[in-house]
This record gives structure tokens, C-alpha cells and sequence, in this order.
């Protein structure tokens, strides 16, 4: 139980979360999006996709303040051997020729949430999903069951589909002290 | 290790030592107790954080995780701001001199935002794009602004950079052509010369996986080519694997009137060999609910791809319904309850191809009998299976499946068990799958010979078969006699059922049962999670009232 408490800890320090241009940003040198059969399914010319998925909640496992998701197309150019995303959403966003940690980093990057969405005058905690195109994992807080939502778990196709899921949370934080570290 | 330990041991007792004035109360011997627990204490906790460092550090080492963090990436640097999709006429001095403020900066995307949201607000026109480019140094990027109507052919493939290269070739390796379809190798032949799309490229995969198997097993490689603007489609073609490992299999089921029955798996498997462990506890499965642990070697390649072996030991204690006891009381020519089994079973499996097996082996299992007084005894048989399976599609693109299984068991006084019983089980279960609707069809027989103990009989009325029954309502001690038959439809997740058999003694009358539900049910045959309602049809008539509710998972 104390090596799992311990691991979960180290786990959960892997998220760095900032205040940046007034906005909530979150980076994770260890946060590993490029590993795995997504990875060997990039290196032989297919392409995936990942969807990343940012929340603020008032606890660890609590109510959802705000939140925001994006799904970003990755590919690895053979010839080139770099990796090339594409943000899906308008305006389209993509960049090229990018290292497996530049196109991971870029992908975060991408995710922010304005500082006016965050209390002011309370802790929160930062959570950061992520996972490869496939029928979406029922969500912590979606605990209500409803006929799509059974719907949606009775139809997946197949595990291979679901190659890369993972949540790092951190916390908690405030505000102030977020600023104050500018 | 040895010498960590000396010192870990020694150590404490200095601090015990601080501790002395107060433990000046108590007696000689409980001091020295409080001095051996404080050290004890401490060492543990060394020991504990030793261990955790090392499990730690091996967990990062099997699963390949490096403890070494990854560079931390600079943000490029702009050397050039472009639009596209605009007339050069409408961008004004202005518009030019604010993306001018871009360049030389590091990437920032906000600021490319702000810019970009300026200049659509200026010309009036919709971005569509922020698109970054390799720089001409490193750590530099060219930045283009695209605007109007997105590119209409910018779907998931055009997504792929490896759209941009021409493919070369399309290769087939590891099989003649001659086994694959017209159709198919047309469409090989139409890749070479296009550009690269993933997407067709696995519908090509899928199509020669389903022609080729079950022999065989494809997969797909993209190689640069010869120049670098091409690349190479290579399908490998390996054969299947003659026989499979036995999964024990994880589930968690539940029946209204059954309670709810799991069973959990540790596989642990390096190429040919598998151990297993397993926990169990089933109310589902068999008359009894049975709950224990299970472990299993196996291997698949014997000296031969074609043959194999396992060897399962289980442990399990037994729990029994008062529905059970009851009729067993007025049943006295069958076996009564036992507290405890245990039992191994060691087999040999012979596979002519990957769709037929014929298993031979044993089956050794002593149970506890509680009464008349505590006493043991043996259910050895002997086993003998065979299974086949086989899927093909149709010209119409159409899916079909078909297995069948036999199994025998014969207990005799050679083998020195206490029961002397034969037991032949078959079923046979045909699925036909076309786009969205499935259609399937299963049979099950079962003739037992002589006295069988009470895991050996056959029962209907759990959640896979005679859905909208109650196996204790049904049969509580089961069946030396069993016939069975389901026709179930399925669109797409929902399914309509219905199920129809008999479970009976020997030289008794018997009537067969009927049942019809929907539900919910994965399409996934790999992890099959279900959603159920069964209603019993009782002399002739549907008994909504009486519904059986199941659901569970099967993975």
C-alpha cells in the first residue's frame, strides 16, 4: 500500500503546472504521450490520434471547475524521421519536423485554460487525461449512467483501439502563489 | 545485504539509548522488550523503503521506463511570418509589421493568435490555418498564416505526413499471391504510383487478414523507398500459431437471483510458456458456488508447434443452496454436497491445423464429504476433447464462424476413483455477421452415464444459458441429461434472444423450458460485456413479471 501511495505520488509531480500570459498551462517532461504501440503504429507511416484533456477540479476527485479537450493527429515523416501534429480544430494548428518531445510538448502547449476561469479564493487541483482515439473511457465524473453512455461502452470494437490511457493529477494550488511565480 | 542489516540493527540502539531515562520505570525485561521493538520497528521501515526503491527501479526496468527525465524542450524560434490563401494586395503595412514583430521571438501561441485573429478581423476573411515549417537552422520554424475555406480533401489520412510520398511498391511477403483475392491484389496495384494512404493501406490489411486466416496472421510495415520521395507498402504474412494459450479468463457476472460471480487472471508468459493464477469466486458456472484460487502451466510448443501441454491444480470450498439440499434429499442416487475440492488436471494437446485440437489427459479431484461424517473421496477420470473452429467470408463480404466442441470423461475404478461415470458434453455454435446484424446460433447436448459427482452435472438457467431462468427454480441438483439451443439476433449493440432446453435425470419425465429477452452486448468478441433481460415462458406464456436481470463482462 506504501509503495503504491509513494508510486502514485512520484507519478503525480510529473505534472509542472504555470501561470503564463494569464493563462493555465501545464508541462510534463515525464508525461510520455510517444511510447507504447501508438508509437510503433507512428514509425510504421500510420498515424494516431490523441486526445488531451485538461480539468480543474475543486479536490482531487472533486467537482469539475472548468476543463478543456483537444484532439491533435500525429504522424512520423519516415523519411525525415520527425514527428508532424495537427491540432483538430479551427483554426487548424499543426506543426512539422518535430521531436518526440517537441511534438509532446507542443501538443500540451496547446492546452490552456484562462486564469479567469480558476478561483481566486480557493485551492484546486489540475488533472491531465490523456489517451489515444477510441471510444472515450468513462470519466470520473461521468459516474451517471445513461443509454449512450452504455451504448458507447457495449461498442468498443476492439482493445487494440485503445492502446494509451492515463490521468497525472497535481495539486493543490492556488491562485495567488501561481502568479507569484511568474 | 547481510552486513546493511548489521548496521541497521545496530544503530537504533543508540537511540533506544537517549530513551533509557525514560524507560527507567519500566522492568529489565521490558526494557530490553521496548529497546528489541524500537529497533525491530526501524529496520522494517528500512527494509520497507529498500524494497520500495527496488521495486520501483525493477518496475521502470521490466516495462522499459527510463528513471532519466527527457530534455526539456525549447520553444523554436520564428524567422519567418507568411499568409497564404490572401491577396498580397489586401495586407496593409500595418498587418505586415505585426507579424514583422513575430520574427526573431520564440514560438509563443498566443501571440500567434493575437496576430492571426488581427489580420482576420482586417480582411475580413476566416484563418484557417497556423501551419509551422522546419526553419532553415535548427530550433528555427517559418510560420504561415493560411486563410479561407480549409483544403476540402484535408481529412485524417491528409493528416499523415507521409501523404506527401508517393508509394513505390506494395509487397506481399511470406505468401503467394495466388491465395489472395483478385480484388484485393487490385487494389495492392492501385496503391503503387498514389499517394500514401494509411487508411486504404489498412483496409488492404484487413481484407488479406480475413482471406488468409485462420492460418495465417498479416501485418503491415511502411519502408522509405528507393528515392525520398517514395515509399514502400509491405504486408508480412507469418503463419498462425497452431494452438493458443487456455485463457482462465477474467469475468464478473451478475444474476438477480444468483448473486454475482468473479474470476480474475495473473498471466505471467515468456514465447512459448504461460503461468497463470487465478482467483475465483462462482455461483454461475456450476450447481455449487465455488471460490478458491486456480494455477496453470502451459506451453504450446512441445518440441513441435503442433503440440502442447498444461497442468492446472485448483483449490476451491463449496457453498450450497438450501434449493440444492432440499431436492438432494430426495434424491438419494445422487453424490451429496462436499465442503472442499481440490483437483489437477494435466493434458496433452494435439493441433492438426490452427482450427482443429484433440486434447487427451487426466482429471484428478478429491472432495471433502461432510456427510454421514468427514470423509474423502476421488473423482478421477480420464479426458478426451476435441474442437474446431473456423471463420471465412462470403463473396458478399459476410462473416461467418463455426465452432464445435467435444468432450468425454470417463471415471473408473483404474483410475481409483470412487465415482464410476462417463460424461460426454458436445456444442456447436454457428455466428454470421453481416455490416451492423449478427446472427447467432447454439447447440449444447449432454449425456452422463452412471453416478457423477455434483460438479459434474449439467445445469441451465445462469447468465449464458436459458436466460430468464433460475438454475435452482429450474433443476437445484442439475441433470445427468441435458439438450439446449439459442437463436439470438443482434443490430449493432442490441440483442434479441431466445433460448430453449432441458436439463433432466435419466428415466424421469422431463418438459423443455423457453425463454426470450434483449439486452445490450458488446460487438467485440474479444472482451464480451453483456446487458440482459431474460423473461421465462411458463406454459406457453411470457411471464413479464418474472424478469431475470444479468449483466457482466467476460475479457
Amino acid at each position: 500500500m506504501l509503495f503504491i501511495a509513494c508510486s502514485g505520488s512520484l507519478i503525480a509531480q510529473n505534472l509542472k503546472v504555470r501561470l503564463e500570459a494569464d493563462r493555465l498551462r501545464v508541462s510534463g517532461p515525464q508525461v510520455r504521450l510517444l511510447t507504447g504501440r501508438p508509437l510503433d503504429r507512428l514509425r510504421n507511416g500510420g498515424s494516431v490520434i490523441y486526445v488531451l484533456e485538461l480539468t480543474v477540479r475543486t479536490e482531487k476527485a472533486g467537482r469539475v471547475l472548468t476543463k478543456v479537450k483537444e484532439r491533435f493527429t500525429l504522424s512520423y515523416d519516415l523519411w525525415e524521421e520527425k514527428f508532424s501534429v495537427t491540432r483538430q480544430a479551427t483554426p487548424t494548428r499543426s506543426a512539422s519536423n518535430l521531436s518526440a518531445a517537441a511534438a509532446q510538448a507542443w501538443c500540451l502547449d496547446s492546452l490552456s485554460i484562462p486564469a479567469s476561469q480558476l478561483p481566486g479564493d480557493r485551492t484546486f487541483w489540475v488533472e491531465l487525461e490523456y489517451q489515444t482515439e477510441g471510444p472515450p473511457a468513462a470519466s470520473k465524473s461521468d459516474s451517471n449512467l445513461t443509454l449512450s453512455s452504455l451504448i458507447d461502452i457495449f461498442s468498443r470494437r476492439s482493445p487494440e483501439e485503445q492502446q494509451l490511457h492515463d490521468i497525472d493529477v497535481v495539486g493543490p494550488f492556488h491562485l495567488e502563489d501561481l502568479r507569484k511565480k511568474r | 545485504m547481510v552486513g546493511k542489516r548489521r548496521f541497521s540493527a545496530l544503530k537504533p540502539f543508540t537511540q533506544c539509548d537517549r530513551q533509557s531515562q525514560a524507560n527507567r520505570a519500566l522492568s529489565p525485561q521490558n526494557q530490553c522488550l521496548v529497546q528489541w521493538r524500537c529497533s525491530c520497528f526501524t529496520v522494517r521501515m528500512r527494509n520497507l523503503l529498500f524494497i520500495i526503491i527496488c521495486l520501483k527501479l525493477s518496475i521502470a526496468t521490466v516495462f522499459g521506463q527510463t528513471p532519466e527525465t527527457p530534455p526539456q524542450v525549447d520553444k523554436p524560434v520564428i524567422e519567418s511570418v507568411d499568409i497564404s490563401g490572401v491577396e498580397e494586395r489586401r495586407i496593409t503595412t500595418e498587418l505586415r509589421e505585426r507579424m514583422q514583430e513575430l520574427v526573431g521571438q520564440r514560438f509563443d501561441q498566443l501571440a500567434a493568435d493575437e496576430v492571426a485573429f488581427e489580420i482576420q478581423n482586417a480582411i475580413s476573411e476566416r484563418i484557417s490555418a497556423i501551419r509551422q515549417f522546419e526553419g532553415t537552422q535548427p530550433g528555427h520554424i517559418k510560420v504561415v498564416f493560411e486563410f479561407g475555406v480549409p483544403r476540402i480533401d484535408e481529412d485524417e489520412h491528409d493528416r499523415n505526413v507521409n501523404s506527401r510520398y508517393t508509394v513505390e511498391d506494395v509487397e506481399l511477403q511470406g505468401v503467394s499471391e495466388s491465395l489472395v483475392s483478385d480484388e484485393t491484389r487490385r487494389q495492392m496495384k492501385d496503391l503503387v504510383g498514389s499517394r500514401m494512404d494509411d487508411d486504404r493501406a489498412e483496409n488492404i490489411l484487413r481484407r488479406l487478414s480475413r482471406e488468409l486466416r485462420p492460418s495465417r496472421v498479416v501485418t503491415k510495415r511502411v519502408v522509405r523507398g528507393a528515392d525520398r520521395k517514395y515509399v514502400r507498402i509491405i504486408f508480412d504474412v507469418e503463419r498462425a500459431p497452431y494452438l493458443n494459450f487456455t485463457k482462465l479468463g477474467n469475468y464478473f457476472v451478475g444474476h438477480s437471483k444468483q448473486s454475482v460471480s468473479l474470476g480474475v487472471e495473473v498471466p505471467i508468459q515468456k514465447r512459448n510458456n504461460r503461468f497463470t493464477f487465478g482467483i475465483v469466486n462462482d455461483g454461475d458456472q456450476l450447481i455449487e458456488r465455488f471460490s478458491g484460487y486456480r494455477l496453470s502451466f502451459e506451453n504450446i510448443k512441445a518440441g513441435t508447434e503442433h503440440l502442447g501441454f498444461r497442468i492446472e491444480f485448483h483449490s476451491y470450498k463449496d457453498q450450497w443452496k438450501e434449493a440444492t439440499q432440499i431436492a438432494l434429499a430426495a434424491s438419494p442416487q445422487v453424490p451429496g454436497i462436499y465442503r472442499k475440492r481440490t483437483g489437477v488436471e494435466p493434458t496433452l494437446t494435439f493441433a492438426f491445423d490452427p482450427r482443429l485440437h484433440i486434447s487427451i489427459g487426466a482429471s484428478v479431484d478429491e472432495m471433502q464429504f461432510q456427510y454421514p461424517a468427514i470423509h474423502y473421496q476421488n473423482a478421477n477420470a480420464g479426458i478426451a476433447a476435441v474442437t474446431f473452429e473456423t471463420d471465412w467470408e462470403d463473396s458478399g463480404s459476410n462473416d461467418h464462424n463455426l465452432s464445435a466442441n467435444y468432450l468425454a470423461r470417463a471415471a473408473t475404478r483404474n483410475l481409483d476413483s470412487d465415482f464410476i461415470y462417463t460424461r460426454h458434453y458436445g456444442e456447436l455454435s454457428y455466428k454470421f455477421t453481416t455490416r451492423n446484424n449478427q446472427f447467432v446460433a447454439t447447440a449444447m447436448a449432454g449425456a452422463i452415464n452412471g453416478t457423477a459427482p455434483l460438479f459434474e452435472r449439467f445445469l441451465l438457467g445462469n447468465t449464458s444459458t436459458l436466460r430468464g431462468w433460475n438454475k435452482y427454480d429450474l433443476a437445484p441438483i442439475g441433470g445427468d441429461r441435458l439438450t439446449y439451443g439459442s437463436l439470438e439476433y443482434r443490430y449493432s449493440v442490441f440483442q434479441l434472444f431466445y433460448d430453449a432446453g432441458s436439463v433432466w435425470d435419466k428415466g424421469n419425465s422431463h418438459e423443455t423450458s423457453h425463454a426470450v429477452g434483449f439486452g445490450l452486448h458488446s460487438r467485440d468478441d474479444d472482451s464480451q460485456w453483456f446487458f440482459t433481460f431474460g423473461v421465462p415462458i411458463r406454459s406457453g406464456r411470457i411471464q413479464p413479471l418474472k424478469p431475470v436481470f444479468m449483466l457482466g463482462g467476460r475479457f
